[in-house]
C-alpha cells in the first residue's frame, strides 16, 4: 500500500510534467534543427579551408586586409546611424500615438502598419521612384526652377538612410509604443499636481519610464541594420558596401564559401555582443513587453553611478525646457490659455511628418505602373495596362507569385501549428529556462537572415532540400516563428485566464472550454499572428536567394534580380499588385479587431 | 471662518454625458469634507477640477480668494493623492517625496532634511532606498501621502485613497490621516463611496448623486435629517412607512434603530402588527425583519437581550416607534 501510495503522486506529477513541457518540443526541435544546427556548422566551417584542412586562413585575410575591416566599420557605423534615425524620428511618433485618445489611436497606428506589412523590396523601389534622377522630388524641384540640375539623393550614403529608416522605422515605433502605452497615464497628473510643469513631468517622468522601449527597439534596429543588404545594395553605392553584401559577393561571384563564413562569423560575433551587451544591461524580457522598469537603480557601483548621472541629465534637460518654455512664452504675443486647451502643435506636426514620411512613399508606385515611359520617370505619361499585361503573361512572373502565396500560406501554418502551442506555455505556465526558450524562439529575429540562409543552404545541399518547396518553407517558418510566438504570447497577456476557470465550474470540460471560451477570444489574434507569418514569408528574401535554385522561382527574389539589372514599370505593377494583397490582409485584421473589440 | 475653496456654478460634460450639473460649493479653511456618493455621481470629476487635470466648461474655481479657472495644477499649490497612489516607479522612496520639493527648487540640503523628517512622520523611516513597487499596500499608501504633504500645501485631495486597502489597514490609515490632518492643519477635501468612512472621518458630508449635490450637512444632520430618499437610502438602513392619507406627497421615514419590538404592554407613538421573519444576533445588537400586513418590510435593530423571550419567525409581534423619530421626506420632484 506504502508502494502505491509514494509511486501514483510521482506518476501524476510527472505526467503533469510532461503534458506541460511537451507543446514546447516541436518548436524548440525545429530550431535546434534547422536554425542551431546549421548556423553552428556555418561557424565550423570558417576554421577549414575548402580541402577539408583546418586553417585559420580566412581570419588572417579578414585582419590582413584593411579593406575588410573598413567594410566592418562601415557597416556599424551604418547601423548605428539608421538606429539613431530610427529612434529619434520614431519616438515623437510613437509618443504622439501614444498620448492621443484610444478612438484616434488605430487611425494613425494603421499608417504605421501599413509600411511594416509592406514588402521591404516594394518599398525601396518606392524610394527609387522618389529620389531617382528622374523621381519625383528632383522632377518637382527642376519644374519649380529650384535647382538646376538634379540632385545626387541616390546611390549614396543619403540614399542608404532613407531606405533603412523608412525599412525600420515602423518596428521601433511598435516597440516603443508597446512601453509607451503601459506607462500609467495618472503619473504625469500625479508630476504636474506635485509642482512640475508639462515637459519637466515630461522629461522627469514619462521619458525615463519610456527608455525601456526606447533601448528594446534601438536594439532590434540595430541588429536588423547590422544584417540588411536590400537597401545597401539597390539604393547606396558600390563602392561603400556592408558585411552582407560582401558575404553575397563571396558566395555567388567568389563562390569562396569558407570566407564567406567566417565574414558570417565576424557579422554573428558583432551581433550577438549587441545582444549580450543590451541583455546583461536590459534584459531580453524588454523586447516581448515584459519591462523591468528602473532595474538599474536596484544596482550598486556603475550602475548607480550612471543612473545618478542619467537622472542629473534628464533633470537638466527638464530644466532647460521649463526655461526654454517660460521664455518663448514671453517672446510671443502673449495669450492667457485655457486650461485643458492642449494642441501640442509641434508634437502633431512632427508627427505626421513622420508618419507621411512612412505611409506614403509606395503609393507613388500605382500611379508609375500605368504609365507609358518605360523608365521609372516622375511625373507619369499617359495611361496604358501593357505593365500588368507583360506581368500576367509573363510565366515567371506567375509562377513566382502562385509559388510565393503557396509557400507563405504553408510557412504560416507551419508557423502557427509549432508557435501557437508553445506560446500557451510560454505565456501561462512556469517552465524550468523559460527566458531561454524565449531567446531561442526570438533569436531568428535578430539574427541577421543571410547567415542564417547560408547556413540552411549547407545542410540543405546535404540532404537534397535545394530548390524544394519543403526546404522554402521550412527556411521561412523559422523567420515567421517568432512573429506568432510574440503575437499570441501578447494576445494571451490579455486574456484573462479566469473566464476558463468560469468555464470549468460552469460544467465545461477542458476541450468544451478551449473551443467554446478561448478560441472565440483569441481568433482575432490568431488571424493577426496567421497573416504576419504569411506576409513575413511572401517577404523573405534571403531564404529565397539561398534555398531556390534558378529553376524555383519566387516573387521577392524575381524583384531583387530584376531591380538590381533593369528597371521597368512592370516592377511597380507587381508592387502595386503586392500592395493590394497587403492592403486586403491588414483590411481583413481590421475588421476582425473592430468585431472582437464590439463582442468584448 | 475663511473660504479655502470655492465652486461657483461649475459643470462639466463629457460628450452628450452630464458628468456635474451645475455646482456651488464653500469649503472653509481647515474643514475635512468628504465627498460621498455613488460611482459616476461626479465626485471624482469634481476633484479633478478642483485639482486643475480637468477644465470645466461652465462656472469658476476661487482658490484662497483668487480664481483659478484657469491655473495649470502645477501652479495650484494642491496636493492630490491618487486612487492608485500614481507612485513613480522608477524613482525610490526618497526620490518620490522629495520631487515636488526639487519642483519647486528648494537647496538640497533642506530637501533631505524635509524628506527625513517626512518619513519619520508616516513612520518609514528606512525605506527611503527602496522602490514603490518593493512596498506594501498600506506602505504604499502612507508613502503618497507623505510626497503629497512635504511641501505642505494647504489643501490637500484625496480620491478615495484606501480603496485598496483591507478593512483594518483601512481603520488603521483612518486614524492616521485624521491625525495627520490635524497636525497640519490642511484644509482636505477626501472621495469616498464608504459611508462608514465618511461618518468616520469628516466635519461635514458633500453628499452627491447624479452629477450633483444632493445634501450637504454635518455627518448627523445627513444621517438623522435626510433631505431626499436618495439620502435617506444611502447613508444607512431606511425604513419607509406609508404615508397617511393626509400626507400623500410625502414618505416617513425611521431608521432600524429607532423602531422597537414592543413588549407586553409597552406604548409608542406608533404601533403596528407584523409578522417577524428573521432574526439576526450580531453581538451588541440584533436585527429584525417583519412584514407588515401590507406587504412591506422594516427592519428593527435593538440591543441583544439575553433575558428576554427569544423571537421565531412566523410569529406576530408589535412594532413602534415615536413621532420624534419619524423623517418626513419630500416627494422627489423631477426623477
Amino acid at each position: 500500500m506504502t508502494v502505491i501510495a509514494t509511486e501514483l503522486p510521482a506518476t501524476r506529477a510527472d505526467r503533469r510534467l510532461l503534458a506541460r513541457y511537451l507543446p514546447l518540443v516541436p518548436a524548440v526541435a525545429f530550431l535546434a534543427i534547422v536554425f542551431v544546427i546549421p548556423v553552428a556548422q556555418l561557424l565550423f566551417l570558417s576554421f577549414f579551408d575548402n580541402k577539408g584542412v583546418p586553417t585559420v586562413a580566412h581570419y588572417e585575410r579578414l585582419v590582413a586586409n584593411t579593406t575588410y575591416f573598413q567594410v566592418v566599420l562601415n557597416t556599424l557605423s551604418y547601423s548605428a546611424w539608421t538606429t539613431l534615425f530610427c529612434i529619434v524620428g520614431g519616438y515623437p511618433i510613437a509618443y504622439l500615438i501614444a498620448t492621443i485618445s484610444a478612438r484616434h489611436r488605430n487611425p494613425l497606428l494603421i499608417w504605421i502598419l501599413v509600411p511594416l506589412w509592406t514588402s521591404f523590396l516594394v518599398r525601396v523601389l518606392a524610394w527609387m521612384v522618389i529620389l531617382g534622377a528622374q523621381g519625383v522630388i528632383n522632377r518637382t524641384l527642376l519644374s519649380l526652377g529650384l535647382i538646376e540640375r538634379p540632385l545626387d539623393l541616390i546611390y549614396n550614403f543619403f540614399g542608404v538612410m532613407v531606405g533603412s529608416v523608412h525599412a525600420l522605422m515602423p518596428i521601433a515605433i511598435l516597440m516603443m509604443l508597446s512601453v509607451m502605452l503601459n506607462i500609467d497615464r495618472s503619473l504625469s497628473s500625479a508630476a504636474s499636481t506635485l509642482g512640475a510643469r508639462k515637459s519637466m513631468a515630461f522629461w522627469r517622468v514619462y521619458f525615463p519610464l519610456s527608455l525601456p522601449g526606447v533601448a528594446a527597439s534601438g536594439l532590434m534596429v540595430f541588429v536588423t541594420a547590422l544584417g540588411f543588404f536590400i537597401a545597401p545594395q539597390l539604393l547606396g553605392s558600390p563602392s561603400n558596401i556592408m558585411l552582407a553584401q560582401l558575404i553575397i559577393v563571396q558566395l555567388e561571384e567568389a563562390l569562396n564559401w569558407e570566407f564567406a563564413a567566417a565574414l558570417s562569423v565576424v557579422l554573428l560575433a558583432a551581433t550577438i555582443l549587441v545582444v549580450v551587451v543590451f541583455d546583461r544591461t536590459l534584459g531580453l524580457s524588454s523586447l516581448t513587453g515584459e519591462v523591468r522598469a528602473g532595474a538599474s537603480t536596484r544596482k550598486g557601483g556603475l550602475g548607480r553611478l550612471s543612473g545618478d548621472l542619467g537622472r542629473q541629465l534628464v533633470s537638466g534637460i527638464g530644466w532647460g525646457s521649463v526655461y526654454a518654455g517660460m521664455l518663448l512664452g514671453k517672446i510671443l504675443p502673449y495669450r492667457r490659455r485655457r486650461l485643458g486647451e492642449e494642441r501640442r502643435p509641434f508634437l502633431w506636426i512632427l508627427g505626421l511628418i513622420g508618419i507621411a514620411f512612412l505611409a506614403l512613399p509606395t503609393f507613388f508606385l500605382i500611379p508609375i505602373s500605368v504609365s507609358e515611359n518605360r523608365f521609372l520617370a516622375w511625373p507619369p505619361e499617359g495611361f496604358t495596362w501593357q505593365w500588368y499585361q507583360i506581368y500576367f503573361s509573363s510565366a515567371i512572373w506567375v509562377d513566382a507569385t502562385f509559388r510565393s502565396i503557396g509557400v507563405g500560406l504553408a510557412t504560416a501554418a507551419l508557423s502557427m501549428v509549432l508557435g501557437v502551442p508553445a506560446a500557451f506555455v510560454l505565456a501561462r505556465q512556469r517552465v524550468i529556462g523559460k527566458s531561454v526558450i524565449i531567446s531561442l524562439m526570438l533569436l531568428p529575429m535578430v539574427l541577421p537572415h543571410i547567415i542564417v540562409a547560408v547556413g540552411l543552404f549547407y545542410l540543405y545541399a546535404k540532404v537534397g532540400l535545394v530548390g524544394t518547396n519543403i526546404g522554402l518553407i521550412i527556411g521561412n517558418t523559422i523567420f515567421s516563428l517568432p512573429y506568432v510566438v510574440i503575437t499570441v504570447m501578447a494576445v494571451l497577456r490579455n486574456y484573462d485566464e479566469r473566464l476558463d476557470q468560469a468555464a470549468w465550474t460552469l460544467g465545461a470540460t477542458r476541450g468544451v472550454a478551449f473551443r467554446r471560451i478561448t478560441l472565440p477570444l483569441l481568433k482575432a489574434g490568431m488571424v493577426t499572428a496567421f497573416l504576419f507569418a504569411f506576409v513575413k514569408a511572401m517577404d523573405e528574401l534571403a531564404i529565397a536567394l539561398f534555398v531556390a535554385d534558378a529553376g524555383t522561382p519566387l516573387l521577392p527574389k524575381q524583384l531583387w534580380q530584376e531591380m538590381s539589372y533593369k528597371i521597368d514599370p512592370s516592377l511597380a505593377a507587381v508592387s502595386t499588385l503586392i500592395l493590394v494583397i497587403v492592403g486586403l490582409s491588414i483590411a481583413i485584421v481590421q475588421i476582425l479587431n473592430s468585431f472582437g473589440a464590439k463582442r468584448s | 471662518m475663511k473660504t479655502k475653496l470655492r465652486l461657483d456654478q461649475v459643470a462639466k460634460s463629457y460628450g452628450s454625458v452630464r458628468a456635474l450639473r451645475p455646482t456651488t460649493l464653500d469649503v472653509p479653511e481647515g474643514e475635512f469634507l468628504t465627498l460621498l456618493g455613488p460611482s459616476g455621481s461626479g465626485k471624482s470629476t469634481l476633484l479633478q477640477i478642483l485639482a486643475g487635470l480637468t477644465a470645466c466648461d461652465h462656472g469658476d474655481v476661487w482658490i484662497d480668494g483668487r480664481l483659478s479657472t484657469d491655473t495649470p495644477p502645477h501652479d495650484r499649490g494642491i496636493g492630490l493623492i491618487f486612487q492608485n497612489y500614481a507612485l513613480f516607479p522608477h524613482l525610490t522612496v526618497a526620490q518620490n517625496i522629495a520631487f515636488p520639493l526639487e519642483m519647486r527648487r528648494l537647496p538640497r540640503a533642506e530637501i533631505d532634511r524635509r524628506v527625513a523628517r517626512m518619513l519619520e512622520v508616516v513612520q518609514l523611516p528606512h525605506v527611503g532606498d527602496r522602490l514603490p513597487r518593493e512596498l506594501s499596500g498600506g506602505q504604499q499608501q502612507r508613502v503618497a501621502f507623505a510626497r503629497c504633504s512635504v511641501y505642505e500645501p494647504s489643501i490637500i485631495l484625496m480620491d478615495e485613497p484606501l480603496g485598496a486597502l483591507d478593512k483594518r489597514l483601512r481603520d488603521d490609515m483612518q486614524t492616521e490621516i485624521r491625525r495627520l490632518h490635524k497636525e497640519l492643519g490642511a484644509t482636505i477635501l477626501y472621495v469616498t463611496h464608504d459611508q462608514e468612512e465618511a461618518m468616520a472621518m469628516s466635519d461635514r458630508i458633500c453628499l452627491m448623486n447624479d452629477g450633483g449635490i444632493a445634501q450637504l450637512g454635518t455627518p448627523s444632520e445627513i444621517y438623522f435629517r435626510p433631505r431626499s430618499v436618495f439620502a435617506a437610502e444611502f447613508v444607512g438602513h431606511a425604513n419607509f412607512i406609508a404615508p397617511t392619507p393626509a400626507s400623500a406627497t410625502s414618505k416617513c421615514m425611521v431608521r432600524p434603530e429607532n423602531i422597537r419590538l414592543l413588549r407586553e404592554g409597552e406604548k409608542a407613538d406608533t404601533v403596528v402588527d407584523a409578522i417577524l421573519e428573521d432574526t439576526i444576533m450580531l453581538g451588541a445588537f440584533s436585527r429584525h425583519v417583519a412584514r407588515l400586513i401590507t406587504g412591506e418590510r422594516l427592519v428593527a435593530v435593538n440591543w441583544s437581550d439575553e433575558k428576554g423571550a427569544p423571537h421565531h419567525p412566523g410569529e406576530t409581534v408589535r412594532l413602534g416607534w415615536d413621532a420624534c423619530n419619524t423623517v418626513h421626506l419630500a416627494a422627489e420632484v423631477g426623477r
